[in-house]
């Protein structure tokens, strides 16, 4: 821990204001997934599409306003919702960040420790060893550390929650685009996703069948 | 107050450092993006598949080796790094020595790939360019050159495909992905031990999440490898080169192969992480190309394995571990020292690695 604190004399204070901050965006992202994942949120909105029973008749022309209006009230609850979670996701990747940056930040130490220990001897005449020769030292010591962390376990474990938070905020973020993208009628990454798919599966289905046809050898296809 | 005098070493020396960023600065506001040209050696289009394209370069000299070569790389980086400059490329090398050299480029990969697998790679697109090398020079059979995961492409379609491939060159290619453990230098194998420590969800979402396998992403992994290099590149080892203007450009050079780093295909990423690097198939006998098993012991054409001694990326062993699973008898291996991309960009291996190519493949050109 002592490592720790010497590292970054911000950490402890840092760390705690962003447990405070974690805690605070969980909670209020949980009381949001309570309340989405319940019926409430679904009824609300078909109640809100029927005008909730005060708008008796015309379907069609309320359903034509909906669709050129956007989102209504428990649309926008659930975008309230989307955001929360995307706070909390930021919150936990920048927890997830700090310890990591902890974990890495050790080898250097540890290499400070070695190097003060072994540093190039000043010479005869009292000149220090050349300012590269100091470099070059310390980097050799430096790199053996970085490469003998990062293969350890505590390292290795860090780095995958990091990488599992990133993934996790990127794909809140892509939520709320989502969001956005289907209020102004824009295709989503999802939509995308599917029509690149059903190309590449038709490209292969095209593909087996050329083959299973064309004997002749001929070129043509594919020609630049 | 100390009565220490300053170090005079490291006043001039920061002196110098300063005069030398002063110049770096004014040096590099001048040089031009096309200045600094990598995969310069003339080729000419031949065919495009969607994305991918085959070139065929043009002869430098007569032509000594009759069956054509195709050269194929990984999808992460690209092909330039075999044709980084014009006195450190292998392609004008082999080129020099008389071979008929192609090139299967897969171009810039982004989010429209998402859905590529290996199997496509091998069975589709290599299997097209092969069979359109073999219309064009009158060959039943052509020898493939695979780099890195191009070499494990190369390797899948000589197993699947034997009647095509009459001689298989592999470099720094991954065979079997967890020999990392049998390699001692611990500067080795991390990317095989970070791969092992995901979990396969971990690979799924992240593929799913951006539509592939971002090449910033594998930089930054591959940055780890070698940490204070990374660290020093911008600071030292730029400043060191900045009044050589060859070496300026062999660095800018590099940098910018560094950047052309497309996203990898997502569904052909998560089989490379998790079929290979993760449950190591290929050796076992599992791996599954377009519904048929990938089995080595079908190789068998010749095959030469020329991997790096010092290669931190794909360790030696990883690479050396292909000779007891082809089925063919003549298999050669040769071991140069150097790192994995030293072995294409450094002037030490320049000439003995296209010679070592061109001697065998002249050797069995009948």
């Amino acid at each position: 821990m002592a490592e720790q604190g010497e590292a970054n004399p911000f950490g402890p204070l840092a760390a705690q204001w962003m447990e405070t901050w974690r805690t605070m965006a969980t909670a209020a992202a949980g009381l949001s997934e309570n309340w989405s994942n319940s019926m409430l949120p679904f009824i609300m909105k078909r109640a809100a599409e029927s005008g909730f029973g005060a708008a008796a008749g015309n379907d069609l022309a309320e359903a034509i306003e909906r669709m050129a209006g956007g989102p209504r009230l428990a649309d926008a609850l659930d975008f309230d919702r989307k955001l929360a979670n995307m706070a909390a996701a930021w919150s936990e990747l920048q927890s997830k960040l700090a310890g990591y940056q902890v974990v890495a930040s050790r080898p250097w130490m540890r290499a400070a420790q070695q190097y003060n220990e072994k540093k190039p001897q000043t010479g005869a005449g009292g000149d220090g060893a050349g300012w590269r020769e100091q470099l070059g030292a310390w980097n050799e010591l430096a790199n053996e550390e970085l490469i003998a962390n990062q293969r350890s376990e505590e390292f290795l474990v860090a780095q995958k929650q990091l990488l599992q938070a990133a993934t996790h905020f990127r794909n809140r973020q892509s939520e709320i685009a989502d969001t956005i993208a289907a209020v102004l009628g824009i295709p989503t990454q999802r939509d995308f996703d599917d029509v690149t798919r059903q190309l590449t599966e038709l490209r292969r289905e095209l593909r087996a069948l050329e083959r299973r046809f064309d004997t002749s050898g001929e070129p043509g296809r594919g020609d630049a | 107050m100390s009565s220490k005098k300053p170090d005079k070493g490291a006043a001039d020396g920061f002196a110098d450092m300063t005069e030398k960023l002063l110049k770096a600065g004014k040096l590099l506001s001048t040089i031009k993006d096309d200045d600094v040209d990598v995969g310069a050696t003339p080729k000419k289009l031949v065919m495009r598949r969607d994305k991918v394209e085959l070139f065929r370069y043009e002869p430098l000299t007569e032509q000594r080796v009759k069956t054509p070569v195709l050269l194929a790389y990984g999808l992460i980086g690209r092909y330039t790094m075999a044709d980084l400059q014009e006195d450190r490329s292998l392609v004008r090398s082999l080129l020099g020595q008389g071979l008929d050299l192609w090139l299967v480029d897969w171009g810039q990969p982004n989010r429209t790939e998402r859905w590529l697998t290996i199997d496509d790679y091998v069975d589709d697109y290599i299997h097209a360019a092969v069979e359109r090398v073999c219309r064009e020079t009158g060959h039943k059979a052509i020898t493939l050159l695979g780099i890195c995961e191009g070499g494990v492409f190369t390797t899948c379609y000589a197993a699947l495909h034997p009647d095509k491939v009459k001689g298989l060159v592999l470099t720094i290619t991954p065979i079997d992905f967890h020999a990392d453990r049998d390699d001692p230098d611990t500067h080795h194998g991390f990317l095989n031990l970070w791969t092992r420590s995901l979990e396969r969800a971990d690979i799924d979402r992240l593929v799913d999440t951006h539509g592939g396998l971002p090449g910033e992403f594998m930089s930054s992994v591959f940055s780890l490898m070698t940490p204070m290099r990374s660290l020093t590149k911008y600071n030292i080892d730029l400043i060191d080169v900045i009044d050589d203007e060859a070496r300026l450009m062999n660095f800018l050079r590099m940098e910018k192969w560094l950047a052309d780093r497309p996203a990898h295909p997502g569904e052909a990423a998560k089989q490379w992480l998790k079929d290979l690097y993760q449950d190591n198939k290929l050796v076992k006998g599992e791996f599954m190309l377009s519904g048929r098993r990938v089995d080595l012991s079908r190789i068998s054409a010749p095959v030469l394995n020329v991997f790096a001694l010092n290669d931190h990326i794909i360790p030696p062993t990883c690479s050396r571990a292909l000779g007891e699973h082809v089925g063919t008898k003549d298999y050669s291996e040769i071991e140069l020292p150097g790192g994995h991309v030293g072995l294409f960009v450094s002037s030490k291996s320049q000439g003995s690695l296209s010679k070592g190519i061109s001697e065998w493949l002249l050797a069995r050109d009948q």
